[in-house]
């Protein structure tokens, strides 16, 4: 379910059913590097739209958390760990976090949740087709991820 | 015996004035509203059929095809892509959308490894059985939803999804 009045409604007849949530973590920056970040959060951008499809009945799609790119890390994990504080609150078991950004690497188990890291693809230069067949690759290797999250008794 | 109507000089004006400027403000605003309505007051366009797979690349074993088209939202057009299971039952083409119908996830053929032969849905356990009936006991409370379709020229022409029930 998206971010949206409608999918909200649907999520509130039915909470039980949506234990996770789905946070883009997408770096800015608008110095040199400035392409390199509007592509990956581009990248990351669609990859939360087809899981959101593919798992909409039981998952939530957050806003993104948006940074920019020098902000100190153990700030970002506060934050982080401020939205964690949120889901946990409110009965959310699992929360994954996808992103292109390479620093999210290092914080891998600082992170709560489970965290998906793509490296990004140079998707704007793919015709449809193609773009779509990476985007069902794609999925076809976050599902068993997915799946394997699921069955943790406790998540976050 | 006529009546004498007395219309004052001063209102002859007024009625004058306020009907012909009330036409032409209407003349003036009704074309504004109606181009900012456009698309609501035009009629459905014809429900087409959209061309997909040819017969030829079916099997028994669903497969799942992309199928391409154009969405009208009224004041832009999206292109949207959707996915279809479908395979042959005997001669009979049978089209079933992916959608699970419990919460909407992306149900998968064979993906469950305790159920081979069946539609699986990873969000809840879902099943479904080939024709797309729902698995009693799981989730869903009606089967997948299925294509109209149309052969025509040896390719498979679907049109839109529609409840089994």
């Amino acid at each position: 379910m998206r971010w949206q009045t409608a999918d909200i409604d649907t999520y509130q007849q039915s909470q039980s059913y949506v234990d996770t949530v789905l946070v883009p973590l997408l770096s800015v920056s608008l110095g040199e590097e400035m392409k390199n970040h509007v592509a990956m959060g581009e990248y990351i951008s669609l990859i939360a739209m087809e899981m959101e499809k593919q798992f909409r009945g039981r998952l939530l799609q957050l806003p993104p958390l948006v940074y920019p790119q020098n902000e100190p890390r153990e700030q970002l994990l506060r934050h982080a760990g401020a939205w964690v504080d949120e889901l946990k609150a409110n009965g959310k078991n699992h929360v994954i976090w996808i992103t292109s950004d390479p620093a999210w690497k290092n914080d891998e188990n600082d992170l709560p949740g489970l965290l998906l890291w793509f490296p990004h693809l140079p998707i704007e230069h793919m015709d449809k087709k193609l773009q779509q067949k990476t985007m069902n690759d794609q999925m076809k290797e976050i599902l068993p991820q997915v799946m394997k999250e699921w069955q943790k008794e406790n998540g976050i | 015996m006529e009546k004498n109507h007395n219309v004052s000089r001063r209102q002859f004006l007024t009625y004058a004035l306020l009907g012909t400027g009330g036409f032409m403000a209407a003349g003036l605003i009704m074309p504004m509203v109606r181009f900012g309505v456009d698309p609501i007051l035009q009629a459905d366009a014809e429900d087409d059929m959209i061309d997909v797979v040819g017969v030829d690349e079916l099997t028994d074993v669903p497969q799942a095809f992309d199928m391409e088209y154009e969405q009208d939202h009224g004041w832009h057009v999206e292109q949207v892509t959707e996915t279809v299971w479908m395979f042959l039952e005997g001669d009979e083409v049978v089209a079933l959308s992916p959608t699970c119908t419990h919460l909407g996830c992306t149900v998968s053929w064979g993906t469950d490894a305790d159920n081979p032969e069946q539609f699986f849905c990873p969000c809840h356990f879902g099943r479904f059985e080939r024709d797309g009936t729902n698995v009693p006991g799981t989730p869903p409370t009606e089967p997948l939803h299925r294509y109209d379709h149309e052969v025509r020229d040896g390719r498979v022409l679907l049109g839109s999804p529609s409840p089994q029930l």
